[in-house]
């Protein structure tokens, strides 16, 4: 089975490169301060404009910290009106104010990265002493302006123990699901790999021990939940790069939207189209029947194997002996670029 | 497969419509009850009799309506409150491969 889009519905905007915390696991190796070839909040709003022209129906907002930027609450009023819109925030800049004014101009839904469930552990992760508690009042006035909220959190070994307690800690505040995602090999993330990534079978026993209370939704992408997102996927990141998916963020590169339309980077770019189409060396039949694509995540099967038809080693029935505590040989020195389509 | 999702700004969501919420929505123009029943029976019939086309059509009516992709006026003419945006046909779905 594999599913298909014509032409994307929902995308979503790396809007930009800078943050106010200093985050252990960060993917994208933020700054504290944009660079200057970051898209202004005026290009953005033009990519908003192209964005509904062009029957897209939801925008997902992430960074970076998207309230990092000045000018974040001028786009997010220029499209919350027109696209559904969501926004990932560490909630170090929300308080009561911002989530009444995020309320007002119909931000549809908020989810917010907890890192663990006590200051020790989520300061530590953030890099930023007081950010745990600034996060975790963040969901409770977004809540309590009325904005639907999620809490995400990233698994590692450094919060292993606390996923329950973690569960609990968003249902007191009023979450409507917590995320729990899966280590990825980028950005700081990867350079320290081997003090914070855990064996898949450390990874499953929590997932499959894990005990939500009622009412609480949990989101996760282990088996047999294991989605090959591909085929829907469009993104952009900060600079306005066509890149598919923010977790191949590292790997691919589809084209500039300051040079062509992006439109054209989801048509034309052979390897967009190929990871699209879903055609995977091996599938688990379980997964595919839950999700309805093959094969899994693209960029962790990359990542671990690179080639882009490959397992993705994170399903349990596909990892076939994957140590998921040891990275590949020379991904570490892996940055940006664009691996030849034919040759893998 | 082609599908239709709905965008509800004022309380901002996402539908994706069945092909029977489809129809209703799309037949929900500012017309009236009497004429939206006649031109969803039109559609359906001889799938339906007139009283299960009329039941069916009572409940997507009262669902679009909970969910606000649609409203009734004082009038009881059928619509989509502005500015309820409707996405252009997708080729989603599964090809089954």
């Amino acid at each position: 089975m594999r599913s298909y889009l014509e032409d994307p519905v929902k995308i979503t905007l790396s809007i930009t490169k800078a943050c106010n915390q200093a985050c252990k696991l960060c993917y994208c190796d933020c700054s504290q301060e944009p660079s200057g070839e970051e898209l202004t909040g005026e290009a953005w709003m033009r990519f908003i404009d192209y964005l509904v022209e062009h029957g897209f129906m939801q925008v997902y907002i992430e960074g970076g910290e998207p309230l990092h930027r000045s000018d974040m609450m001028d786009v997010l009023r220029h499209c919350s009106r027109k696209l559904m819109t969501l926004l990932r925030t560490n909630g170090r800049l929300v308080d009561g104010t911002k989530a009444r004014e995020l309320k007002a101009i119909g931000v549809g839904r908020v989810l917010v990265d907890l890192m663990g469930a006590n200051a020790d552990t989520h300061d530590d992760l953030a890099g930023t002493r007081g950010s745990f508690e600034r996060a975790c009042n963040a969901v409770a006035e977004l809540v309590a302006a009325g904005i639907p909220t999620d809490v995400l959190t990233i698994l590692n070994r450094r919060n292993v123990g606390e996923m329950q307690g973690l569960l609990k800690l968003a249902h007191r505040l009023g979450a409507e699901r917590v995320g729990i995602l899966r280590l990825y090999p980028l950005g700081r993330a990867k350079r320290c790999w081997n003090e914070v990534a855990l064996s898949l079978d450390e990874q499953m026993q929590v997932i499959e021990s894990l005990d939500p209370p009622p009412g609480l939704g949990i989101m996760q992408s282990w088996h047999p939940r294991d989605h090959n997102c591909c085929w829907q996927s469009a993104t952009v990141d900060a600079v306005g790069n066509s890149i598919g998916c923010v977790y191949l963020r590292e790997y691919v590169n589809y084209g500039n939207i300051k040079s062509m339309s992006f439109l054209d980077t989801w048509h034309k770019d052979p390897l967009y189209r190929r990871l699209r189409s879903g055609e995977v060396e091996r599938s688990c039949s379980d997964c595919s029947a839950s999700q309805g694509t093959n094969g899994g995540c693209r960029s962790t099967a990359y990542a671990f194997h690179g080639r882009w038809d490959a397992p993705d080693p994170f399903c349990s029935r596909l990892n076939n002996g994957v140590d998921l505590r040891v990275l590949p040989k020379g991904l570490l020195e892996k940055g940006p670029q664009r691996p030849d389509p034919a040759a893998a | 497969m082609e599908v239709c999702i709905v965008f509800t700004p004022d309380n901002p969501n996402l539908f994706t419509l069945n092909s029977t919420a489809w129809l209703v929505f799309d037949l929900c123009d500012g017309r009236s009850w009497r004429r939206l029943e006649k031109a969803y029976y039109d559609a359906v019939e001889p799938l339906r009799s007139p009283e299960e086309a009329r039941d069916e059509l009572i409940g997507v009516v009262s669902d679009l309506e909970r969910k606000g992709i649609i409203e009734r006026d004082r009038v009881a003419r059928m619509s989509k409150p502005r500015p309820t945006t409707r996405g252009r046909n997708k080729g989603a779905g599964s090809n089954g491969g």
